[in-house]
């Protein structure tokens, strides 16, 4: 993200020098966010066509297929057509359908998978956000993902259609129960990095590279898995995709969408898949920082480790969707509010001790 | 009020770690079929290797067998047989030649609405109709899915020994 101070620096000077005395040095300040926000959404947007193409691919490999190869080397300008029909579809609004519901959801959802991007540490003291770190990160990121439930009743609420509402009601449910054992498992991270910033998260990790991450510390296993389990719930993947359960619910929520609004919906999930992966390698997997001790010996940029043990993560929870098959939806509850919530309580006393007597 | 099951920690315990053991071996198994090479047939072939061969008994595109000492040099006598016979009748002939010198003036087999039954291979009392393994009959146009006398002939030239032994061996059974 080294780039992105660069654009920003050279914007404000260029801008100073040419503006001196013409403008307030506010409008500076907002085109400076709005090229970093074009920046981002381009690398939201790219990303997902890749993890789009990448998803194809592993479920080909893993039913015996072969996948895309026809468009593009590898198969790989797929998504890229895909994308290209789906902005040339009709975008079809159903004639009972609350309007203007409809039309926004598509991008609220979006909109909200795109603002975690903002805190999570690229590089060493870098993040999006203003190019700070946040001191509240988690915070700011658990409450940004549960925001996405608003997205998601907006589109099955918004659509009149029973299919989207009963998936836009499921899905609330359940992101709503994922959201306490979760919260509470990234607690136990918190304790053990004694700050809610991203950045400090990552810090008491890089020392030693490979050796010092906090996958290693055996008190923190427990909520590794429950971070894992409820991150799945939470973005919908089987063996949690209730919400859109093709075979009972057509497509869930986004059943009435169509062109590019079904893309946004689209987009937004994969983004926020790779929103999980980035926040499991920077709790766990030490983030931006090299495996093999620090400063990184093979002086490889902290955003391509970062991005690299993302996609890992990311396709280890693909590997699990496409092994599982759909929990039951009174099975899915069951296991939030009987199974997870207790044992992430249990893990959140052990952390406590640990910590207390460390 | 009994106990249901599952309110047993010890059960519940049991449980957890059946589910873990089953994901475990789901994940084997998946990322066994992951590393593995897949099963599937490239269609149309871009990797310079021979075109797919379907299995042998395969039913793709029709063929007239050709004889050179009869009329019109081909088998078929022109019985109307196959025409009758056929549950969609899509084969249409008109015979020529009276007697012995009986044969088709013109044969049209509509591929579009033909089910490839091998009802007309089977009652062909001189084993002149027979499928070949072509695959690649598809085309835009509905109208040129109809077979004629001269594709058919053509077919019948092109035709695997094989299949034609396979043709008269059907042929002297329903006999």
């Amino acid at each position: 993200m080294e780039i992105l101070k660069l654009i920003d620096n050279w914007l404000r000077g260029a801008m100073t020098t040419w503006f001196t005395g013409h403008v307030p040095l506010i409008f500076v300040d907002i085109l400076a966010w709005i090229v970093a926000t074009v920046v981002i959404l381009l690398f939201v947007s790219l990303l997902a066509l890749i993890l789009i193409y990448l998803e194809r691919k592993v479920a080909a490999y893993i039913q015996g297929r072969i996948g895309p190869e026809r468009v593009g080397p590898w198969g790989l300008l797929q998504t890229v057509m895909d994308a290209l029909k789906l902005l040339e579809k009709e975008d079809i609004v159903p004639a009972a359908a609350d309007h203007l519901l409809h039309t926004v959801a598509p991008v609220a959802f979006f909109m909200i998978s795109v603002l975690g991007y903002l805190v999570i540490p690229w590089e060493e003291t870098v993040t999006i956000a203003k190019f700070v770190d946040l001191n509240v990160g988690l915070l700011y990121l658990l409450a940004i993902s549960s925001l996405a439930v608003i997205g998601v009743l907006m589109g099955g609420w918004g659509s009149n259609n029973k299919w989207s509402l009963l998936g836009a009601m499921r899905g609330a449910a359940q992101m709503i129960s994922y959201e306490v054992p979760m919260l509470l498992a990234l607690i136990c991270v918190v304790l053990q990095a004694g700050s809610l910033s991203l950045g400090v998260i990552v810090d008491q990790q890089k020392a030693m590279g490979l050796l010092t991450w906090n996958l290693w510390h055996p008190w923190l296993w427990l909520p590794l898995i429950i971070y894992l389990v409820c991150a799945t719930a939470e973005v919908n993947r089987v063996p949690f995709d209730i919400p859109a359960a093709e075979s009972e619910l057509v497509a869930g929520f986004h059943t009435e969408y169509s062109g590019m609004k079904f893309a946004f919906f689209f987009l937004a999930e994969y983004a926020n898949l790779f929103m999980v992966g980035m926040l499991f390698a920077t709790l766990f997997l030490g983030g931006w920082a090299s495996p093999f001790g620090y400063p990184d010996p093979l002086h490889i940029p902290g955003v391509l480790w970062l991005l690299f043990k993302a996609m890992l993560v990311v396709i280890f929870m693909m590997w699990v969707s496409w092994t599982l098959p759909r929990l039951r939806v009174d099975q899915l509850m069951s296991l939030a509010w009987k199974l997870l919530i207790p044992a992430s309580f249990l893990s959140l006393v052990v952390v406590s001790i640990v910590m207390l007597y460390r | 009020m009994r106990q249901r099951p599952d309110h047993n920690p010890l059960h519940l315990l049991g449980l957890i770690c059946e589910g873990i053991w089953s994901l475990l071996v789901g994940l084997y198994i998946t990322g066994l079929n992951f590393v593995r090479p897949g099963v599937c047939e490239r269609y149309p072939r871009r990797d310079g290797r021979p075109d797919y061969q379907p299995q042998p008994g395969y039913r793709g595109d029709f063929a007239l067998i050709g004889d050179p000492e009869r009329p019109g040099g081909l088998r078929c006598i022109a019985c109307l047989q196959c025409a009758n016979v056929c549950p969609d009748k899509c084969i249409h002939i008109v015979p020529t030649g009276a007697g012995k010198e009986r044969h088709p003036a013109q044969f049209l087999i509509d591929a579009g609405l033909c089910q490839y039954c091998w009802m007309c291979v089977e009652i062909c009392p001189v084993a002149a109709i027979t499928m070949t393994p072509d695959y690649e009959t598809s085309t835009d146009k509905p109208t040129r899915l109809i077979r004629d006398l001269e594709h058919l002939q053509a077919r019948g030239r092109d035709l695997p020994e094989v299949l034609r032994v396979e043709t008269e061996g059907c042929a002297a059974e329903a006999e």
